[in-house]
């Protein structure tokens, strides 16, 4: 059967979409799932049976995008992930409308920080608590950012926690709605959670982004906040930017606007004590 | 569920584009598809521009058209630096490398280059200076790609071509050829008709003659195996065609076809663009070709096998008669290219392969 997403920026259809995986889904993407049914689709994944044998003893599935198959087969028990690693790959393969910068992002006040890191340092746990605690999260994965107003735009989905961060999460938010972890990726173990409604997600707007934050999670150190030029702050993102190089021109201005109108800091923690403070003041 | 667009009517957009205002949204949707499958968005956005339809398009389509273009716009100023740097490294031992396909398209200016993608850049140098490319290659940080052992060998051993190269830095593929055919096929291309009659583009770079490049397009699809992504070619050899007429008459391609032996492809390519695009170009082919025209068995061959099998493969799309269309342009491909002694043993392999992975998964010879 086929399931939509709606996402607000971009529409997903999942083709063969098996419906032990419904469940989740519907927890997580709330009335996103299934939304507007008559509207067109931007991207489609097909999930398809590896074959015959497979399908009886250890099966397997594959994500197909039109005739590709970005990702290795997998166990059908960790079709989640994979599902959401194929909505990223989708995106950041074929959209170069926006400019994509691989970050999450929290948004009080209409204001807008991004946390631009590798995978490993922390944003989507550090994003997942702030938004189950009083903030809004338009992405834990990917800061969208429109080429023509240079505002980030949010986008209705879960975010990821990665090993550790599952049990970190439970502890700090005992009432997290989170779906069942997906032991034994090739990245670890994960589990998705939910962050809005789709009816919290309709209020949301296009937002300046007036911080850029570094964050670095390291185990025992004390809470450092370093501010850092925005010369430093402009070469640190581009790393991040994972389209610019396509973009020319509109995706320099955009970042350039990005980096006038914000501060930025490196980061480095080991409890959320004190950061929910400092992100306010930023966003006052 | 929502009326499939059919191939008839995938092909009408070719010939009566503004068959697409009476699309629904359902339709324009299996197109979006369709043609992302067939890596021909960006094309498609050029095409759409220069029939004056990109206002009826719907928005969603639009938005993914834009970025599309984006991408392509970005790829053909990516060609003009590589090239640059290509040119430089083999300088220092004076090869000037005649570029070929979608770079030549680029250095070129030719109407198909806006819009296409492309996933490497390919070069031809003679056979003799074939090894002093790769260490100077080498020297200058390109590596040679990882291909599993069998795929290795059989490059080395049958299709003496050099496997391509990667630069890691600047994540470019090169593929370096010495010809335009696989000499495996058995036919050989007279050097100087390859490299006697190249020409220079405006930034100083070399490509193919004008008449050359258009018979390479057409060998380079009739040469292949894989159909599955070969709409963009025909789409390529017609408005390179298109191209050519402005300057020249359709004769001189057909007489150098004759001389290299290629007459019955130019036949093929005419006949399946005037079914597509619905010109006029069988009509005016002189020589070898000209006789075709009231061949029964190749009309047959090309109505009912050929132009099915180029339509873009994906599942909206294909029929049962399409796919079967393809295996035999598949086995066809590999018949052209290979001796029967040479055919016999690779087909062995490829077919106990995929035995294996029919009963293992198509995934079981990744790493």
């Amino acid at each position: 059967m086929t399931s939509i997403l709606d996402l607000g920026v971009y529409r997903f259809a999942i083709e063969g979409c098996p419906s032990f995986i419904l469940p989740s889904l519907s927890t997580l993407y709330d009335d996103s799932l299934g939304l507007f049914p008559d509207k067109p689709i931007d991207f489609h994944l097909t999930i398809k049976n590896t074959s015959l044998l497979r399908r009886l003893i250890k099966p397997q599935v594959s994500i197909y995008f039109d005739n590709q198959r970005p990702f290795h087969p997998i166990k059908k028990s960790l079709l989640l992930p994979s599902i959401e690693w194929g909505l990223n790959w989708c995106i950041a393969s074929f959209d170069f409308n926006h400019l994509l910068i691989h970050s999450s992002v929290i948004v009080k006040n209409g204001k807008a920080i991004i946390f631009p890191a590798q995978p490993g340092s922390g944003k989507s746990t550090l994003a997942t608590y702030l938004g189950l605690t009083g903030w809004h999260v338009y992405s834990d994965e990917m800061a969208i950012i429109n080429l023509e107003n240079q505002q980030v735009r949010p986008m209705h989905r879960p975010s990821s926690l990665k090993n550790k961060s599952i049990e970190v999460i439970r502890e700090l938010i005992p009432d997290a709605t989170m779906s069942p972890v997906a032991v034994g990726t090739h990245k670890g173990d994960i589990a998705h959670v939910k962050l809005t409604t789709r009816a919290g997600f309709n209020a949301l707007c296009d937002a300046d982004v007036i911080a850029v934050v570094f964050p670095k999670y390291r185990e025992n150190q004390s809470l450092s906040i370093e501010e850092l030029s925005q010369t430093a702050g402009f070469s640190r993102l581009v790393h991040h930017a994972f389209n610019y190089n396509v973009l020319g021109i509109d995706g320099f201005n955009t970042l350039k606007s990005v980096v006038d109108k914000s501060q930025f800091f490196n980061l480095s923690y080991s409890s959320y004590d004190g950061l929910n403070a400092f992100f306010s003041d930023l966003v006052m | 569920m929502a009326q499939r667009l059919s191939q008839a009517q995938f092909r009408a957009i070719f010939s009566r584009p503004c068959s697409l205002t009476e699309f629904d949204l359902p339709q324009w949707e299996q197109l979006l598809r369709i043609l992302r499958g067939a890596d021909m968005l960006g094309a498609f956005y050029y095409f759409l521009k220069t029939n004056e339809l990109l206002p009826i398009v719907p928005d969603f389509f639009q938005a993914h058209l834009h970025s599309a273009k984006r991408y392509s716009d970005r790829q053909v100023q990516q060609i003009k630096t590589e090239t640059d740097y290509l040119c430089q490294t083999l300088q220092t031992i004076n090869c000037q490398p005649t570029f070929l396909k979608g770079a030549a398209y680029v250095l070129d200016k030719t109407s198909n280059h806006e819009g296409r993608v492309m996933t490497d850049i390919d070069i031809l140098v003679y056979k003799d200076d074939l090894a002093l490319v790769e260490t100077t290659l080498k020297r200058y940080g390109w590596v040679e790609k990882k291909l599993d052992d069998y795929d290795q060998q059989y490059y080395r051993k049958w299709a003496h071509e050099l496997p391509p190269f990667n630069h890691p830095e600047r994540g470019v593929t090169l593929d370096i050829h010495h010809t335009i055919i696989p000499p495996i096929s058995g036919i050989e291309i007279p050097e100087r008709l390859l490299f006697g009659t190249t020409k220079h583009t405006e930034s100083g770079k070399t490509t193919l003659s004008d008449p050359m490049m258009v018979i390479h397009c057409i060998i380079h699809l009739f040469y292949n195996e894989d159909y599955e992504k070969s709409f963009r070619d025909i789409f390529d050899i017609h408005l390179l065609l298109t191209d050519y007429e402005e300057k020249y008459q359709l004769t001189s391609i057909c007489q150098l076809a004759d001389e290299l032996g290629f007459s019955k492809e130019i036949y093929y390519a005419c006949a399946l663009i005037d079914a597509i695009f619905k010109t006029q170009r069988v009509k005016n082919l002189t020589g070898q070709s000209a006789r075709y025209t009231h061949v029964t068995t190749t009309n047959f061959f090309i109505k009912n096998i050929i132009l099915p099998a180029i339509m873009p493969h994906h599942d909206l799309i294909n029929t049962p008669w399409s796919n079967f269309a393809r295996t035999i342009m598949f086995l066809r491909g590999h018949y052209l290219k290979m001796p029967l002694k040479v055919l016999v043993p690779h087909i062995w392999v490829k077919f106990n392969r995929a035995l294996v992975m029919l009963v293992m998964g198509p995934h079981h010879y990744e790493k």
